[in-house]
């Protein structure tokens, strides 16, 4: 998993000589992410995971570092599995648990 | 907001609005968003924007003054279709010759969109007054060591039609553009913020100030306003207008960290990317305020309104 968040913070221009040096608590804002990078990270996160982050994901804090975003991808995947074994809708999950996972990449 | 409270919420600047035409201030075109303006109205205007003026009369700006349009190209650089297309104005031309003409006429009479042959020229319709300012400002090279203040003005387009008479298609803003360092843009946006609150003190409006965020598009937006308010990046002033429940924002003070910058390639006296920050008023704004707090004639306005606005009269 975090090898492949790696991999996609490489494709960024503002980040793809740094990444290999970053631990994964850093602030990736710290490092030079801008908030244009912040949406193209945005969009290649979901494209790679196949996911989708509600709009209360789509906050600084969930692009952080690379361990808050590994914790904003995988709460993704497991709401979407619950949805599909449950039948109910990911977002629906998802708005239930949003308070804490507005707090999950602090 | 559900659509209940919206309705709520249009009808005190509904009749605002017809207010406002009623007496003749503002003309109507029969689109929404798109006045004339009366002679009184303007008399207002012109007092704020030379207002404004004597509040930045010790800061040596640069003046700059521009048409309602820019080059496409700085418009493409700022990044503002990225994050604004609803907002967007382009202009189209005609570019064909006398054949082309013809069928076109033809086309349109026969009930055809006349408009279809229309391509895009090379200037689009400015968003906002100081995006004119930031290629020219980056043409000259890199930035004196003190950095650089601009005093801008144009009109503005933004394509929100609207019944609220505070949210025009088409209207003036007064920029100040500061090219620095952090700290220096910092500094100029809580001195503008302070001059501010105290110019409209003076012109006995209650004014409250708020951060805020720019109406970006669509999910990526969400994410660029949440950035934007986390880093306190834009503030603005608030002040009454067509609905005293929703004060409107008549100024707004904002840090671009190094976002214009970084597009035009604008270049601190160190060599290192500047930083850029603007601060502005909505000039029909602050006369729509005017006239919402202190009536329809500004002759029977407090003495000490008209003393700020006409100090020699």
């Amino acid at each position: 998993m975090e090898d492949r968040i790696r991999n996609i913070l490489k494709q960024l221009n503002e980040l793809s000589s740094l990444v290999d040096g970053l631990d994964a608590k850093a602030s990736l804002y710290d490092a030079g992410l801008s908030s244009f990078g912040t949406v193209e990270l945005m969009v290649a996160l979901e494209s790679d995971f196949g996911i989708q982050f509600p709009d209360s994901l789509l906050t600084r804090e969930t692009f952080e570092s690379i361990s808050s975003i590994r914790a904003a991808v995988e709460k993704l995947q497991q709401a979407n599995q619950a949805g599909e074994a449950g039948g109910r809708k990911p977002m629906e999950i998802l708005s239930l648990e949003s308070a804490s996972a507005g707090e999950g990449g602090r | 907001m559900s659509d209940e409270l919206a309705l709520e919420a249009v009808a005190p600047a509904d009749a605002f609005r017809a207010a406002l035409l009623r007496e003749g201030l503002l003309i109507p075109t029969g689109v929404d968003g798109l006045y004339g303006r009366s002679e009184a109205f303007e008399a207002v205007v012109e007092a704020v924007d030379r207002l404004i003026g004597r509040l930045a009369s010790g800061d040596g700006a640069e003046v700059m003054r521009f048409p309602p349009a820019m080059t496409r190209q700085g418009f493409e650089a700022s990044g503002y279709f990225r994050n604004f297309p609803q907002l967007t104005g382009t202009v189209h031309c005609f570019c064909g010759d006398d054949l082309d003409h013809r069928r076109v006429l033809e086309c349109a009479a026969a009930g055809g969109d006349w408009a279809a042959e229309q391509v895009p020229a090379d200037i689009v319709l400015t968003p906002a007054s100081c995006y004119p300012v930031y290629p020219i400002i980056a043409r000259r090279g890199p930035l004196p060591p003190e950095g650089w203040l601009v005093d801008s003005s144009s009109y503005c387009f933004r394509r929100e039609p609207s019944l609220d008479p505070a949210r025009m298609q088409m209207f003036r803003q007064r920029e100040q553009v500061c090219f620095g360092t952090p700290e220096q843009i910092r500094a100029f946006q809580a001195r503008w913020m302070e001059r501010a609150l105290g110019m409209f003190e003076s012109l006995g409006l209650p004014a409250g100030t708020d951060l805020a965020n720019d109406p970006f598009f669509g999910r990526p937006g969400r994410l660029m306003a949440n950035g934007q308010r986390s880093q306190r990046l834009k503030f603005e002033i608030l002040v009454p207008v067509s609905d005293p429940g929703r004060p409107s924002a008549c100024g707004s003070f904002n840090y671009h960290v190094q976002h214009f910058a970084e597009a035009y390639g604008i270049r601190a006296a160190t060599g290192e990317i500047a930083h850029t920050g603007c601060a502005g008023f909505g000039l029909e704004r602050v006369a729509l305020a005017l006239f919402r707090r202190h009536g329809f004639r500004p002759e029977a306005w407090p003495a000490t309104v008209r003393q700020t606005l006409w100090p020699s009269g």
